[in-house]
């Protein structure tokens, strides 16, 4: 998988989690085009086209970031807050896709400018229904900026 | 809390009430009360004492007047017993003749004395043989008006009698008579000099003079009659002619103070009076002129008083300045505590109350501060924990739910008998526990959240809240009625939560019976509070356990039989209790339950 070809980035730590939202993604035929890193640093790494990945052109960055809040390193806030700063990056969509129902996390995810907020639930069902149309809303129904 | 408002909520201050004026006032009547008694009785004893003093000048004067008038009526009568001794007068007697006549005629005349009417020889039998008269009685007339007889039963001076205008008086000398030898022997006549006690203006202003202004001198005889004021005829003094002394009449001109002196020797008294207003008049005067002082004396008491009571009331003052100071949190505030007195002494005290209040406050605010934190940190605690419960908890289910519902989807075929009711069963477990933990996060949730109170309609959230439930009895035989729902000043989303969870229980608990009847209405209570209630027709419960109802997780019912997590009722009975509200449930076993609910008032 080339980085050209990332639609999703899916920034998740907990393996489980990471195994399901793919096993969503697959059930709805989105799985082609996903992009897994493990922790705040690593997804900073990748859309700032520094460290472990090498070179990568910020305009070819995802088309929809997933992002977890509760991340190792540096946080899914912070991660958030980075992106919504960026003069490029801020144009990709984000969506925050966490366990979290506190009210501070989702009011401080809508202050950095996220662009969609969804807890996800425990029973499968939902979880499948949530990524599924999550997945068709930001990739296929959403025209994304040009650039 | 505003303790200022309070301050000022007491009963206004107002100047008649102040210390300020009422101790001036007070003091200034109590000396005004004193000084008019002590004046009055002051004045009662000047009084008495001038008249007094009056009546024994009046005395003196009168007995002075009389001895006067005594001695020289005596020494006229010496004068007329020496003229009686005259040998011509003598002789004429005797003989009385022609060849005599001119003779005792001169004599007689040089012994008239000034301001006489007239002397007279009488001879022993009552005749009158010779008259000489002076210029106040010279001439025929004046003889004429001389009385025709008298009564010289004695020697000396006669009661005054009435004569022409005024009054007149004898004094009788007896002419001594002689036997052969030469030595006196009988009388043969008297010498008779007429005279008036009036002794003209001049007289009467010497003496006037003499005792004083205003005063009147009176001479009469003492059985009352002839008294006259030695220029006319005046009515006997009013007192007791027989009584010597001093007393007090009633004159022409009002009340007198006088005293009454008896002439020696005569049948005469005198009087001297004064009029008690002139007597008295010192008395008037003294009493104008302590009016003036003590109307100073109140006045400079008045001031003097003011000048204390303020010296009182401006610590006073002060100090329920800085008292009102330190109601409204102010307590850099101390008064003067310069002075030496019980108000020095209070302010010392005031001030060490002040520091000690200060103190205790700020120690007050310190523990509240340091509580605050340790409950902020609590806070923070729990929010930290909640956070990590809410995520860290919900994760692994997600794992079992998820994977063990991708073994039951996608690899049915392949498990062994029993295997795929057992990994539904886990499914199930999972996906409940999610719902406990979420129902847990809200109930906490709740206890943190500020409730917004807005004027709010019952009715409108009720529509709301069964339009978003119909899915759960939307295809049941439901008879549902909605009373008149006032409006009620509530958080709108609470209430809102409130209705959702009743309303789901009652539909839930209703849904065995053929036709659900669910009222959902408001009445009064006897305090006249709004009472909102929810009454179905479903399973009920045994009001026994009534006291578990509104506990977290506390089911009266079988899950198999109702589902739920057992925390709808534990959040209603939260958001009505943070509303300051009251619930609780009527219910029989079987028979359907009731649950009532207040809103509580604004404060």
């Amino acid at each position: 998988m080339t980085p050209m070809s990332v639609e999703i980035l899916l920034v998740e730590d907990n393996p489980a989690d990471v195994e399901l939202t793919l096993h969503a993604f697959k059930r709805n035929n989105l799985a082609n085009r996903v992009q897994v890193v493990r922790d705040g640093a690593e997804a900073l790494d990748f859309l700032f086209a520094s460290g472990a990945n090498g070179v990568r052109a910020i305009q070819e960055g995802p088309r929809v970031i997933l992002l977890d809040l509760k991340l190792p390193k540096v946080s899914g806030l912070e991660v958030l807050r980075r992106i919504k700063q960026h003069e490029t990056l801020r144009a990709i969509p984000v969506v925050v896709l966490t366990s979290s129902r506190e009210e501070p996390d989702i009011a401080e995810s809508y202050k950095l400018g996220v662009n969609s907020y969804i807890v996800k639930p425990v029973d499968f069902d939902r979880f499948t229904d949530a990524v599924r149309e999550l997945g068709l809303y930001w990739l296929l129904l959403n025209e994304p900026p040009i650039g | 809390m505003n303790p200022a408002a309070s301050v000022q909520g007491s009963a206004p201050f107002s100047a008649p009430h102040s210390l300020r004026v009422r101790l001036p006032a007070l003091i200034s009547s109590l000396i005004v009360a004193v000084l008019s008694a002590f004046l009055w009785s002051a004045y009662r004893e000047v009084k008495r004492t001038l008249l007094d003093v009056g009546g024994e000048r009046a005395q003196v004067a009168a007995d002075q007047i009389a001895g006067l008038m005594a001695q020289t009526a005596q020494a006229r009568l010496a004068d007329l017993r020496r003229i009686a001794s005259d040998t011509t007068i003598r002789s004429y007697m005797a003989r009385p003749d022609d060849a005599a006549r001119p003779m005792a005629s001169r004599v007689l005349s040089s012994a008239l004395g000034p301001g006489e009417q007239a002397v007279a020889l009488w001879d022993a039998r009552g005749s009158r043989l010779l008259v000489a008269t002076g210029p106040a009685g010279r001439g025929a007339a004046a003889t004429a008006t001389l009385p025709d007889a008298i009564a010289p039963s004695r020697a000396g001076l006669s009661p005054l009698f009435p004569a022409r205008d005024s009054f007149s008086y004898e004094i009788v000398a007896e002419i001594p008579g002689s036997d052969v030898s030469g030595a006196a022997a009988g009388v043969i006549g008297y010498v008779v000099a007429y005279r008036s006690p009036v002794s003209g203006v001049q007289t009467s202003n010497v003496i006037t003079r003499l005792i004083g202004n205003g005063a009147l001198v009176a001479i009469g005889n003492r059985d009352g009659s002839a008294w006259t004021n030695l220029r006319a005829p005046v009515p006997a003094p009013g007192v007791d002619l027989a009584r010597p002394g001093i007393a007090q009449s009633i004159g022409a001109d009002g009340p007198t103070v006088g005293a009454l002196a008896p002439i020696n020797r005569t049948q005469w008294a005198l009087w001297v009076e004064f009029p008690q207003s002139v007597v008295t008049a010192p008395a008037r005067a003294f009493l104008k002129r302590m009016l003036v002082v003590a109307l100073l004396c109140v006045i400079g008491a008045a001031l003097l008083a003011s000048v204390v009571s303020a010296r009182i009331t401006t610590p006073l003052h002060a100090l329920t300045k800085a008292s009102e100071a330190i109601a409204s949190g102010d307590y850099s505030r101390r008064v003067a505590t310069d002075r030496l007195d019980e108000i020095g002494r209070l302010g010392v005290a005031f001030n060490a109350m002040t520091v000690q209040l200060q103190s205790v406050h700020h120690e007050l605010d310190e523990r509240v501060r340091q509580r605050t934190e340790e409950l902020e940190a609590a806070v923070k605690q729990l929010e930290a924990f909640s956070y990590s419960v809410s995520h860290d908890l919900r994760a692994p289910l997600r794992a079992i739910a998820g994977f063990s519902r991708i073994l039951i989807d996608d690899h049915l075929p392949s498990l062994a008998g029993e295997a795929a009711i057992y990994l539904r069963r886990v499914a199930d477990g999972a996906r409940q526990m999610g719902q406990l933990v979420d129902d847990l996060l809200a109930f906490a949730r709740l206890g943190r959240a500020p409730v917004q109170r807005r004027p709010v309609l019952p009715g409108a959230i009720v529509q709301e809240v069964l339009h978003d439930l119909r899915d759960d009895y939307g295809e049941r035989d439901v008879r549902l009625t909605v009373g008149d729902l006032p409006a009620c000043l509530a958080d709108p989303s609470l209430l809102k939560q409130v209705y959702v969870n009743l309303l789901s229980n009652a539909f839930k608990f209703s849904r065995n019976r053929s036709t659900a009847v669910i009222e959902i209405g408001c009445a009064a209570d006897d305090a006249g509070a709004n009472v909102y209630f929810i009454r179905d027709n479903g399973v009920g419960f045994d009001m026994r356990y009534a006291d578990r109802l509104f506990g977290v997780f506390q089911r009266l019912h079988r899950a198999e039989e109702y589902e739920g997590t057992g925390v709808g009722l534990a959040i209603v009975q939260r958001i009505v209790t943070r509303h300051g509200g009251r619930v609780w449930a009527d219910a029989t076993l079987d028979g359907g339950a009731c649950f009532s609910f207040t809103v509580g008032s604004a404060a």
